[in-house]
């Protein structure tokens, strides 16, 4: 049985008046793949911005109940957030490199929290992050040009190189594929396959092929509910509730 | 609940009709090759024989058409088992009317000679018939009692299949000039058995198909306990 690395308790959270996650309870296994699914609406992207604190930038959001990580409540006061996303990195659905060099777009971060110096130390950090995101041989001899030049595939590898360049436990990814092509996603999925031994990966997709594949453990969610979570393999051969079974045969809406 | 992709629906409904079709030319070829053994019927055994060319073209279209499914669907959970289920029904369908082939040659080579009541053969082909009549019925209702019904009855066809050789062997020891007709029997009498285990291994995927409980390789209290868990 594997430890859980993120424990969700009790979590409720509203948007001004409507509420958009009723009572999630939830344990992130460490060092696996973690997909939520459900359809447009029902919450995942909410709850994966939750394991972040994303979701503080909205200031007509409220939260209720607890996300621990490691067993510390990343919503106790004495939290200090930005630390917290040091610990959390996030991959969005468009790649967002800094419109810097590559080297820039994966040094700033390490810079700023002093993770490593400049020179040798950083190009050894920018290295190994590069690799870690299967980019290293395609942007070596480039490391100074643009990050925004780069295809949109090779792009969203070095949004992950960025996030894995400051060591986080958890990387979150928020449809890391929707914006790519059948090729790219595939990389991006074999990437993931390599960054699970290192971090504890979640995953929200709207593809069910990609959940099947990539992931160990899948959540499905509706209207703010979790209906079930599970193995993967389970879950997509035999689900056990009627509405995981509607939902991933397509018999939904 | 249909699905949103009416589509879908469509392809499924047009398996299952195809696997209902192939079920009912395959359920006449046995039924027909076995009344051409018991009747001499020669012009019946060669009906059967070209018919098997029918339950071949099938076995290829249905298998086309889950490839189809799988590649434009990507069914999962139900809609898988289904389509899974019905890839391994086609091969043993298909299998069950190359045997009935088999009877029906057998039936061209016995010059005349008719299986009478002394063997156990007339009541393997009648407890087969019931089998097979009992392996459509639940595919068609996809009903999971009825499949385990016929697990069931091949344990009775295979100690029905026991009896027959036991009474054949003893028949040729006591009289050798009945031996090779009494071989003719056993080979009729194998090819019955073997049947019925295709209907048995048919009727595992419709229970397969329709609980997703795996009950291949199980005995029949293996198969009884994990059934009456699902009732439970």
């Amino acid at each position: 049985m594997n430890t859980s690395k993120i424990n969700i308790q009790d979590l409720k959270l509203w948007y001004g008046t409507e509420q958009a996650l009723h009572g999630i309870n939830l344990a992130i296994a460490d060092k696996k793949i973690t997909a939520f699914i459900g359809p447009s609406g029902c919450g995942k992207s909410t709850l994966l911005r939750c394991m972040n604190r994303m979701n503080d930038h909205i200031s007509s959001c409220r939260i209720e109940g607890e996300v621990t990580l490691d067993d510390k409540n990343i919503y106790a006061p004495d939290v200090d957030v930005v630390q917290l996303r040091t610990h959390v990195g996030m991959v969005f659905q468009k790649p967002n490199p800094f419109p810097k060099s590559i080297y820039e777009n994966i040094a700033y971060a390490p810079s700023i929290h002093g993770i490593a110096k400049k020179g040798v130390e950083m190009d050894e950090l920018v290295e190994t992050a590069l690799k870690k995101a299967s980019l290293w041989t395609e942007v070596k001899d480039k490391l100074h040009q643009s990050g925004t030049a780069l295809s949109g595939g090779q792009q969203q590898r070095l949004c992950i190189a960025r996030t894995i360049a400051i060591k986080p436990d958890v990387i979150l990814m928020d449809e890391p594929c929707s914006a790519l092509d059948p090729i790219a996603s595939a990389k991006i999925e074999e990437l993931m396959d390599e960054l699970k031994s290192e971090f504890t990966i979640i995953i929200v997709t709207h593809s069910m092929q990609q959940a099947a594949r990539v992931s160990d453990n899948t959540a499905f969610f509706y209207m703010g509910n979790l209906i079930e979570f599970g193995e993967t393999s389970s879950l997509f051969s035999q689900p056990q509730q009627q509405q995981t079974e509607d939902y991933i045969t397509g018999r939904f809406g | 609940m249909p699905h949103t992709l009416s589509r879908f629906d469509d392809e499924l409904n047009e398996l299952h009709q195809l696997i209902n079709t192939m079920f009912k030319i395959t359920r006449k070829n046995i039924k027909q090759s076995l009344t051409s053994i018991f009747t001499a019927d020669s012009a019946m055994a060669e009906q059967v024989i070209a018919r098997d060319e029918v339950v071949n073209a099938l076995e290829l279209k249905i298998d086309e058409l889950a490839r189809t499914l799988i590649i434009q669907f990507q069914p999962a959970a139900s809609d898988l088992r289904v389509v899974f289920s019905a890839t391994k029904i086609v091969t043993d369908l298909e299998r069950m009317s190359d045997l009935a082939t088999q009877l029906a040659r057998n039936a061209l080579n016995m010059d005349g000679f008719i299986p009478r009541k002394s063997t156990s053969i007339p009541v393997m082909r009648e407890l087969l018939l019931e089998q097979v009549k009992n392996t459509r019925k639940a595919y068609i209702k996809n009903n999971v009692q009825l499949a385990k019904k016929v697990i069931e009855q091949d344990m009775l066809l295979d100690d029905s299949y026991e009896n027959c050789q036991r009474v054949l062997l003893t028949r040729m020891a006591e009289d050798p000039s009945i031996i090779s007709q009494s071989i003719a029997l056993t080979n009729i009498a194998k090819v019955i058995e073997r049947i019925g285990d295709h209907a048995s291994n048919i009727a595992e995927m419709i229970i397969y198909s329709s609980s997703s409980h795996e009950v291949r390789h199980l005995s029949i209290e293996e198969l009884n306990d994990v059934l009456e868990d699902e009732e439970d």
